[in-house]
């Protein structure tokens, strides 16, 4: 009954979700060079702008969004204090005391930081959030020219619920029987995980062997040609799609042009 | 060990679009020696509530420190275990209340089934005292003595075994720290006809020798009737009734728009009510025939 | 023609491993017939045989007079669909419509007829609704009509069920059961039900008993089911109505051996009314 983050698609019907995945693919890649490639706090601002557009037109609550982040918060933060307390500014440091020193460089830089990242990590997944894996699928290979591999993605990725409820069964299981995974050195943890790892290597191919005969009696044959029923075509809403991106990659290069760098 | 739970409740996913409240306000009771059965469908809440038992689900931090006025507060004692603490110690709560899985098979994990069956005796063994090899290896034999499996088994892979003897080895890994109360979920889940009469057995004789209560959890209504001492029915996360089995089945009527399957013998009273025949019958077929012929018997 | 023929069929699972044994049986086109077997008795093997998942060692296997054989595996596995007993490892994709559409796509012709297959599997197993559902969230039951369904758009003649239901709870298992009638009775297709649930087999027009790999009994589940000593040497469930009648017949009322509680009930009460 868990829930997983993790790729996890959330079905609502919206402008954002209806998009081509290519299209969404080649925003996402448009998204990340403009992020980069943003100087100032105009042009980051711009990103952070388009990025709420997307989110109230996608449909997804905003502490869904705000979930994903959590996990680089860590990151995020221990970032943003080295940013803060050594980085060698010009000039007079607003505060310091022994070796550590704030300047006004430093703030900027691991603001600028900090919104960098939470921006990466919010447009990717909303990605996953607003295109099902087969979608996501369809759209690398039809992109890559690849085609095992959509198939193999796409098996993996809804495998990623049903693992994750399986290793909670087993830890569940293994708790039961007095097993403590939270206590102890590094060699201690590591071995509290076998008997966790064992049954879901066991489980995992169980899996793999029930999911290969079901496929077989679905008439899989490795190697054929199969008609795809989700086609791929780019309509009018893929075109605002476009140009969005395309208005975004070039207002950041212009606002880095005529409103400076910070740097 | 009396357990005694008032006003659970428990939401999985707690303010996600997906939450999903597993547990309504429940309150049960049950008391040290029972052989106890836990009905419900799938997703009714009876797995959360046993798992709260020992601890693996716990009590929401935020309700143990902060109760809202208008929520009555929550009770959950496992014997001298009083779970709304914060100090209880889990592990020995988990040493005293033993927890088989549905499916167990699937936790077997050692390159011995003797090993794997020595695993919670290990991880629960006192720090200070060690229990030495012999002991372990005599704790071992009786718990694979007592689910029934040949000594021959011990140094074997638990792999090597087939579906019904991987079930006793794990159910041995789990009763080999003798536990007070011993928790199945469907425990004859999979099995044949054959293998489930001979869990249920097995089950039987662990009552009476190993341990003081048994809780099974099941959706057969059969399996409960004919086993249990005491029952209770979980529906939509709450319990919606706590009676002996036999009183449980008086009730078909209102067990079948519940969706509940009930047991042929209630289904066969339903019937004959419903053609004018009352027949106040218990739940073992054995009595509603005894009952039958009686009736016959007045007429001729 | 039989829908499904096995012609001395034998399979064996290595040196010494089990084997099915000179199996030899058919199946008529809109029958529906149940496999009863206790586990290990080469009932699920005999489900793999019948498309090819399995090849058999020996003997023949024909559906609707196409021999199983290396060049005709793919036109056999189109016409004997295949449900499987685990509903949580059957499907490829994690939405609905894309999974349904996975054995469609490997055999169909164009997007549309693809298309209108998935409607036509959905609708028979009442899933329309759930159409961009994520799998991982529906129930037992619901899972398992997904994986009806994405047989189901292969357009099958003949659907086999290896212990579909073993895995669900009584809710589920209804919802199978049902979904299993109305294939029959709708869509005319022929029906194999492997289980151990008598219940389920006394829903058949013929069950087949198989015992370590060989045909033991064949009759309709009435006559399959009154032979009581035979099924308990074969470790096979007695239907629990079965030993009531037994109990009845034996203390002096005469009951008939049927399997439907309701038949019984108006038996037992014609007896207490009307008296000797």
């Amino acid at each position: 009954m868990k829930d997983v983050a993790f790729g996890q698609y959330y079905p609502v019907d919206s402008f954002v979700h209806k998009l081509d995945p290519r299209l969404k693919l080649l925003f996402l890649a448009a998204y990340i060079t403009s992020v980069f490639l943003a100087r100032n706090f105009w042009g980051i601002g711009l990103c952070a702008l388009v990025m709420i557009a997307v989110i109230l037109s996608s449909r997804v609550p905003i502490h869904k969004v705000l979930r994903a982040v959590r996990g680089v918060v860590i990151l995020i933060a221990v970032t943003s204090v080295i940013y803060i307390f050594f980085y060698d500014g010009e000039g007079e440091p607003l505060w310091s005391w022994g070796v550590f020193a704030v300047y006004r460089e430093g703030i900027y830089f691991a603001l600028f930081l900090v919104l960098r990242l939470f921006l990466l990590v919010t447009c990717s997944s909303m990605l996953t959030y607003t295109t099902t894996p087969v979608a996501l699928t369809d759209g690398i290979e039809s992109i890559f020219r690849v085609h095992v591999v959509a198939l193999v993605m796409s098996i993996a990725l809804r495998m990623i619920p049903e693992l994750t409820g399986e290793v909670e069964r087993i830890k569940n299981a293994q708790k039961a029987r007095g097993a403590d995974f939270e206590s102890g050195g590094l060699i201690r943890r590591v071995r509290a995980l076998v008997p966790i790892l064992i049954p879901l290597l066991i489980s995992s191919f169980r899996i793999a062997g029930d999911l290969a005969e079901a496929m077989d009696a679905r008439c899989y044959m490795a190697g054929k040609k199969r008609i795809k029923y989700k086609k791929l075509a780019f309509g009018p809403r893929d075109l605002v799609g476009f140009l969005v991106g395309a208005a975004l990659v070039t207002g950041v290069v212009l606002l880095n042009v005529y409103m400076g760098s910070v740097f | 060990m009396r357990i005694v739970a008032e006003h659970l409740n428990y939401t999985y996913n707690a303010g996600s679009p997906f939450a999903v409240q597993a547990l309504k306000d429940v309150t049960l009771t049950i008391e040290e020696g029972e052989f106890f059965g836990i009905l419900g469908h799938t997703g009714s809440g009876k797995s959360t509530f046993v798992q709260h038992l020992n601890g693996l689900i716990r009590l929401p931090r935020s309700l143990r420190r902060h109760p809202k006025r208008e929520d009555p507060m929550p009770v959950l004692t496992v014997g001298e275990y009083d779970l709304t603490s914060k100090k209880t110690d889990y592990t020995a709560l988990r040493q005293k209340v033993g927890m088989v899985f549905q499916y167990p098979e699937y936790q077997l994990f050692a390159e011995t089934v003797a090993a794997d069956v020595a695993f919670g005796l290990k991880n629960f063994a006192d720090r200070k005292h060690r229990p030495t090899e012999g002991e372990i290896s005599s704790a071992v034999h009786a718990a694979l003595e007592a689910v029934g499996l040949d000594a021959s088994v011990a140094e074997k892979s638990p792999f090597e075994l087939s579906g019904g003897q991987k079930r006793r080895a794990a159910i041995a890994g789990v009763i080999v720290t003798r536990p007070e109360v011993l928790i199945l979920d469907e425990p004859a889940a999979g099995l044949d006809p054959r293998g489930k009469r001979e869990i249920m057995e097995l089950l039987h004789r662990l009552h009476g020798d190993f341990c003081k209560t048994v809780i099974i959890v099941s959706h057969d209504m059969d399996e409960i009737a004919e086993n249990c001492t005491m029952s209770a029915v979980f529906a939509e996360g709450r319990v919606t009734h706590v009676l002996p089995p036999r009183e449980l089945f008086r009730r078909g009527e209102e067990l079948e728009k519940m969706g509940l399957d009930i047991p042929l013998v209630a289904k066969l009273c339903l019937e004959l009510r419903k053609r004018g025949i009352e027949v106040d019958c218990d739940f073992t077929a054995a009595d509603f025939v005894r009952r039958i012929l009686a009736r016959k018997g007045e007429k001729a | 023609m039989h829908a499904l023929e096995f012609r001395q069929v034998s399979y064996s699972y290595g040196e010494g491993e089990f084997r099915i044994d000179n199996l030899s049986f058919t199946v008529e086109e809109g029958e529906f017939v149940a496999v009863l077997g206790h586990n290990g008795s080469g009932k699920s093997t005999l489900a793999r045989l019948a498309n090819g998942i399995l090849t058999r060692d020996g003997g023949e296997i024909s559906v609707f007079g196409t021999p199983l054989d290396e060049k005709h595996l793919y036109d056999v596995r189109r016409e004997v669909g295949v449900v499987f007993q685990n509903p949580d490892n059957q499907t490829v994709a994690s939405i609905v419509e894309d999974d349904v559409a996975f054995g469609a796509e490997n055999v169909g012709t164009s997007r549309e007829e693809i298309g209108r297959r998935i409607d036509f599997a959905l609708h028979a197993v009442g899933m329309e609704e759930y159409r961009h559902a994520t799998i991982a969230r529906l129930s037992g039951g619901q899972k398992q009509r997904i994986a009806i369904a994405g047989v189901l758009a292969l357009l099958p003649r003949i659907m086999i069920f290896d212990e579909s239901t073993a895995m669900l709870d009584p809710r589920g298992r209804r919802e199978i059961m049902e979904v299993i009638a109305r294939l029959r009775e709708e869509k005319k297709i022929t029906v194999l039900v492997i289980t151990h649930f008598p219940e389920e087999a006394a829903l058949a027009d013929r069950a087949l008993v198989l015992n370590r790999g060989e045909l033991v009994m064949q009759g309709t589940p009435a006559e399959i089911f009154s032979r009581r000593e035979d099924l308990l040497t074969y470790n096979l469930d007695l239907p629990r109505i079965g030993s009531i009648e037994q109990a009845l017949n034996e203390g002096g009322m005469s009951v008939s051996s049927t399997l439907d509680y309701r038949i019984l009930a108006d038996e037992i009460a014609k007896e207490l009314t009307c008296g000797s």
